[in-house]
């Protein structure tokens, strides 16, 4: 298959960027999409032109590493995938397509398609743990957990803070990634302990760091690779009303 | 105003739905007032609703509840949408954002801003009349006439009577006077002498002269479908906003969101619709 990339290139946080147009044959359907910029890197490499910067790390959907806004889609235009899980066999022969990184304020860009994702290590670093010194591996079920409950936070838990939900929202809003954080744990005992602790330091933080304010569109939902809902974002509006009226 | 900027965003969120939900309870009571006057009875329901609605005491006390509202409610919308527009940073998407979201949800604020145009218009042609700041049309009831100065009615008797001459001759009215002297310009209420304040604003009647002006009807029904896409985000973010989301019962509420936003459309838009056809 053969392709028109426009990849964003910008050499550093500093400097101004702009879209490069590189063409590339001969691209197996079967190829991941992080496998096709390594042939193009390698291409590149070779003609003595700098390679392109991109995030990647464990390249089968876990890490939450990978980035990428292709064709107006965070992880492309796939659903519940992450970048390294798209093939090329999802576009047509003779595409253009364009490479961009995530756009947020509060994700600077480091180099090319690299942004620096810090943010939501600080968001964590706020709250979004349990104090209690964990120890050994406790005995299964000596903590009893509603299948229901323990349901609904595997499911919160599944985010790999990837990112994408603020790379798809018209706001850059970082909600679905705290809701996450916050429903898994407010779903579970060892978690409800800190609870209102919890979602109003993650919030702050959240604002501090200049990410837009959730609208409700549903974009991160419809682009998070990992499916999760919008309805764990209410739960952190409830958790949050609870914890400043209670 | 500094330290409002600096509440968590969800806080802003919460008091927005909060305000959200009041306001939609409020059209809906004034889209049921305006239905009044399709019924045809020369606008006796309009003007009575009209009445109510103008001088009942908790309704004046909501009035202020209203504006406070509507202002809150709007400057929080602008300030979260410009919190919101630099949160994306420097540099913008080259390809426009192709992910599937929620009809109506990503053009809440330019619907906003085509609603607060179509509030600054209304409030033009209709509440500033009522505050005596803009002219318009005026009635007076009938029982009110002893209101008028004596030497005032003695000098003007027969142009107030006139007036009250219901001069579309109902035949079962004897003596052919209306219960309401209606549609009076401000020359006309100038008769009833400067100490005459028993008349309350005409909406019936300027509201029927608006709509027989077919680019005022059709400014009119855009505002009020920008009103309908508005409401259509509106009313399910409330409830999301508010936390509640239930897998049940969330199908439910966007259905009902729906239903709302083209209830509401119907209620106001069929006005200037029927009076363009009839």
């Amino acid at each position: 298959m053969d392709f028109t990339l426009k990849i964003w290139r910008q050499a550093g946080p500093k400097v101004k960027g702009k879209f490069e147009t590189y063409p590339i044959k001969g691209i197996s359907p079967d190829c991941s999409f992080l496998e096709m910029i390594d042939i193009l890197n390698e291409s590149l490499v070779a003609k003595g032109v700098e390679p392109v910067c991109f995030d990647h790390d464990c390249r089968e959907g876990i890490c939450g590493m990978c980035s990428l806004y292709i064709n107006g889609h965070p992880h492309g235009p796939d659903s519940q995938i992450t970048t390294c899980q798209l093939h090329m066999r999802k576009f047509q022969d003779g595409d253009t397509i364009w490479i961009e990184p995530w756009r947020s304020a509060a994700f600077p860009v480091i180099k090319d398609l690299v942004v620096d994702r810090q943010a939501f290590d600080k968001i964590v670093q706020a709250g979004g743990y349990i104090s209690a010194t964990t120890g050994g591996v406790p005995d299964a079920n000596a903590i009893p957990i509603s299948k229901k409950n323990a349901d609904t936070a595997m499911d919160a838990a599944a985010c790999i803070g990837c990112g994408a939900c603020v790379a798809a929202c018209k706001n850059a809003s970082a909600m679905l990634f705290v809701s996450a954080k916050v429903s898994h744990f407010a779903h579970l005992p060892q978690g409800k302990i800190e609870a209102a602790k919890r979602v109003q330091a993650m919030v702050k933080k959240m604002d501090e760091l200049g990410f837009g304010n959730c609208t409700n569109t549903g974009a991160c939902e419809a682009e998070c690779p990992k499916g999760i809902k919008i309805s764990h974002i209410a739960k952190l509006n409830r958790e949050f009303i609870c914890a400043k009226l209670g | 105003m500094t330290n409002y900027l600096n509440y968590a965003s969800v806080t802003k969120k919460v008091t927005l739905a909060i305000i959200g939900g009041f306001l939609m309870i409020f059209l809906l009571l004034h889209a049921g007032i305006n239905l009044c006057m399709l019924r045809n009875d020369g606008g006796e329901w309009f003007r009575a609703a009209a009445h109510f609605m103008g001088t009942n005491v908790i309704i004046k006390v909501f009035e202020y509840i209203l504006f406070a509202a509507f202002i809150v409610h709007i400057l929080l919308a602008i300030v979260l949408q410009i919190q919101n527009w630099r949160a994306r940073g420097p540099v913008g998407y080259k390809v426009p954002n192709k992910s599937a979201t929620r009809p109506a949800s990503k053009f809440m604020i330019y619907t906003g801003l085509l609603v607060l145009i179509f509030l600054g218009i209304h409030m033009m042609n209709f509440y500033f009349v009522k505050k005596g700041l803009v002219e318009g049309r005026y009635l007076v009831e009938l029982k009110d006439v002893d209101k008028i100065d004596q030497a005032v009615l003695e000098q003007n008797q027969m142009q107030i009577v006139a007036l009250f001459q219901d001069t579309e001759a109902n035949p079962a009215n004897a003596y052919g006077i209306k219960p309401v002297a209606d549609n009076l310009t401000k020359d006309q209420l100038a008769l009833f002498g400067e100490n005459f304040t028993a008349y309350e604003p005409d909406f019936y009647n300027m509201a029927i002269e608006l709509f027989s002006n077919t680019a005022y009807a059709l400014i009119y029904l855009v505002l009020i479908i920008a009103l309908c896409f508005h409401l259509r985000h509106a009313f399910g973010s409330a409830f999301q906003t508010l936390g509640w989301n239930h897998p049940k019962y969330t199908p439910f509420i966007e259905g009902f969101g729906l239903f709302y936003a083209i209830l509401i459309g119907l209620m106001f838009g069929i006005i200037p619709v029927w009076f363009l056809l009839f």
